[in-house]
């Protein structure tokens, strides 16, 4: 198919083929061209076979064809007449060496403007030195803003070094106890929840069979203010694991499930996933038949979950200041003067465990929030505080090494390098659901391309957990950035098996967060999920495309070497 | 919507024989497939957990 005038300039320095048959003497114009983007698949099916001496499109351009030709010809000299030659690099490059008149010591004399307007004149000593100026410059006062503090969250950790079951649940002397009672009392959250089981899971000891992990949930509680502002007390070295089945044995998230031996099924050590030294408070629930695969039986699961942290949080409120092994004190900045940004996460929003709770009241709760599913999956705006103080619950996605789990966005990578850089002014934190209908999508994306013009941004990273039918909205919600004119960069999990199957022209740079080997979705959970590596990645790709430094276009396979290299400009 | 919907060899695992026909689950968790035994080819007696492979991409509702 013949190219535009508009595509012939961004390949002027791509070989020319002929896209249909041409006669002798045909000027050769763009209309005669074939598309360069896809001369590797022409290559790759035998059809087109480039040679050295191949002519550019920049320079046939206006030349005369000397003989009739078929389509997918190659231009060579030998075709061709008229064609411009090839410019060397040397002649358009800038040259950095003294100008003459410099270098002949013309500094000292004076360049004299006569003004016909004005009565007098004025003197300009050549070269500009202004300390030969007849007068003195006042020195402009240099105005650079200080980043002014929206709010402030304090965020206290204290060290879990031993999980007990006991009579009272409490946190004292780094032990945590859990009542005994407390998993048969959870029952109340939800009428769908037949069963509940706690066990503790010491770090030595994961060789333990496992149903699938639902989620991995932190245990923090705020002790002062809202979420994202104020005090917040987290438990270091213990965090909670949901697994569940139905009451015929089903996996909850049978399609995603990820049973099997802990020790084999968990990546450690991943923003979402257990940390190597944790303490693993496994609690187990069982769901009513059949309803492990509606929306109401996982949620039911998370409810009654909840129910017993909530006890636990409790206990860690009264956990003494002094008693924290670390404090972290994070701001939310209003950045006057800096390139405005934004982070989009598109979270799964296609309905049962596809769904999040957005803004509990505790951090990384279920009560007091609201699912995205329930909120048509339009697009939410949280602060950077309010996403690292626990602002979403997740139902967590199927696909186990790809899926973000509440752990994940509580410690999300990008939230926090984003928010902490000097260079940029993070905005905000968007959350953008992905529902399962075509139109639906399309309704939730061009909502979130209002929002980045309201928002009035310069740049963007999009990321999306799994893989799947939300490809379509990933690309969806980058082009309506894009379009704004707004540089967006987009990270996810592609590889082999989770190839993009739609893609637009503002999807040029890409941060793939692939981790196997092979290039699967290896069901070890949270391996393939955004790491703080990935997060340098993506945000130095955005301020490359923000300052106009052109982005290399992708390779036509996942290749890890890609991702290998542009590693090394990060380190 | 205009997808490219390219076919991928995905590896899975055989979880039911029966007299009319096997299912398996797809490997990444994408979903468990239930066909009659004259769509498999094999040179083995069927097993479960024995590995397949099949080539595989998404479903367009049209």
């Amino acid at each position: 198919m013949s190219i535009t005038v508009e595509t012939a300039e961004q390949h002027y320095n791509d070989p020319a083929v002929l896209c249909c048959l041409r006669q002798k003497g045909t000027v050769i114009s763009a209309s005669d061209l074939e598309d360069p983007a896809i001369f590797p698949d022409l290559e790759e099916s035998g059809l087109l076979k480039l040679s050295e001496d191949s002519l550019t499109i920049g320079q046939v351009l206006g030349s005369t064809l000397d003989q009739d030709a078929d389509a997918m010809t190659p231009l060579t000299p030998k075709l061709v007449s008229h064609f411009a030659e090839k410019k060397t690099e040397e002649s358009g490059k800038i040259t950095t060496s003294l100008s003459a008149a410099a270098a002949s010591g013309l500094n000292n004399s004076v360049i004299r403007f006569s003004i016909n307007e004005l009565k007098g004149q004025i003197e300009i000593p050549a070269g500009f030195d202004p300390s030969v100026l007849p007068f003195t410059i006042p020195s402009a006062p240099k105005l650079e803003p200080e980043d002014q503090i929206i709010r402030t969250l304090t965020q206290r950790e204290f060290d879990v070094q031993e999980v007990r079951i006991g009579a009272e649940t409490s946190f004292q002397d780094k032990v945590l106890t859990i009542r005994e009672g407390l998993c048969t009392e959870s029952l109340k959250a939800d009428p769908l929840v037949k069963d509940a089981e706690l066990d503790i899971i010491p770090p030595d000891q994961r060789h333990v069979y496992s149903n699938t992990i639902m989620d991995v949930i932190p245990i923090a509680t705020k002790t002062e203010g809202i979420l994202g502002e104020g005090t917040t007390h987290v438990m270091r070295g213990a965090v909670v694991i949901l697994t569940g089945v139905d009451e015929l044995g089903v996996q909850v998230h049978e399609f995603g499930s990820c049973e099997g031996y802990l020790d084999e099924k968990i990546r450690f050590g991943r923003p979402g996933s257990p940390d190597p030294d944790d303490i693993m408070i496994r609690i187990h629930v069982t769901v009513q038949e059949n309803t492990g695969m509606e929306r109401r039986g996982p949620f039911a699961a998370h409810k009654a979950c909840d129910y017993i942290i909530q006890e636990i949080r409790e206990a860690l409120k009264k956990a003494p200041a002094e008693a924290c092994v670390k404090e972290d004190v994070y701001h939310d900045y209003k950045k006057t003067g800096k390139p405005r940004v934004v982070l989009v996460k598109e979270i799964m929003g296609q309905g049962a465990m596809h769904d999040n709770v957005i803004l509990p009241t505790e951090p990384a709760g279920v009560k007091g929030g609201r699912r995205n599913v329930d909120l048509g999956n339009v697009p939410v705006v949280l602060s950077p505080n309010e996403v690292r103080d626990g602002g979403i619950h997740a139902l967590t996605c199927i696909g186990p090494a790809t899926k973000e789990v509440t752990r994940h966005y509580f410690r999300e990578p990008l939230v926090n390098l984003m928010a902490e850089d000097n260079e940029i002014n993070l905005v905000g934190v968007i959350f953008i659901g992905s529902p399962q209908v075509n139109d639906e999508k399309s309704y939730v994306s061009a909502r979130l391309g209002a929002l980045a013009e309201a928002l009035d941004v310069e740049g963007a990273i999009v990321t999306t957990e799994g893989f799947g039918n939300n490809h379509i909205d990933f690309a969806e919600n980058i082009e309506q950035i894009g379009r704004r004119g707004i540089k967006v960069v987009g990270a996810s999990y592609c590889a082999y098996q989770g190839q993009l199957v739609v893609g637009n022209k503002y999807m040029d740079a890409m941060i793939e967060l692939n981790k196997d080997k092979d290039g699967f979705e290896n069901e070890i959970l949270a391996d393939s999920t955004l790491c703080p590596s990935d997060a340098k990645r993506a945000l130095l790709m955005l301020k490359t495309k923000m300052a106009g430094v052109p982005i290399e276009p992708a390779n036509r396979n996942w290749s890890q070497d890609v991702i290998d290299a542009n590693q090394q400009f990060i380190q | 919507m205009d997808c490219e919907l390219t076919p991928k060899l995905l590896p899975g695992k055989i979880l039911e024989v029966t007299d009319l026909g096997v299912k398996v689950t797809l490997k990444g968790r994408m979903g468990i497939i239930q066909v009659p035994l004259r769509s498999v080819i094999t040179d083995k007696s069927l097993q479960v957990g024995q590995e397949i492979r099949v080539y595989l991409s998404y479903i367009q509702v049209v």
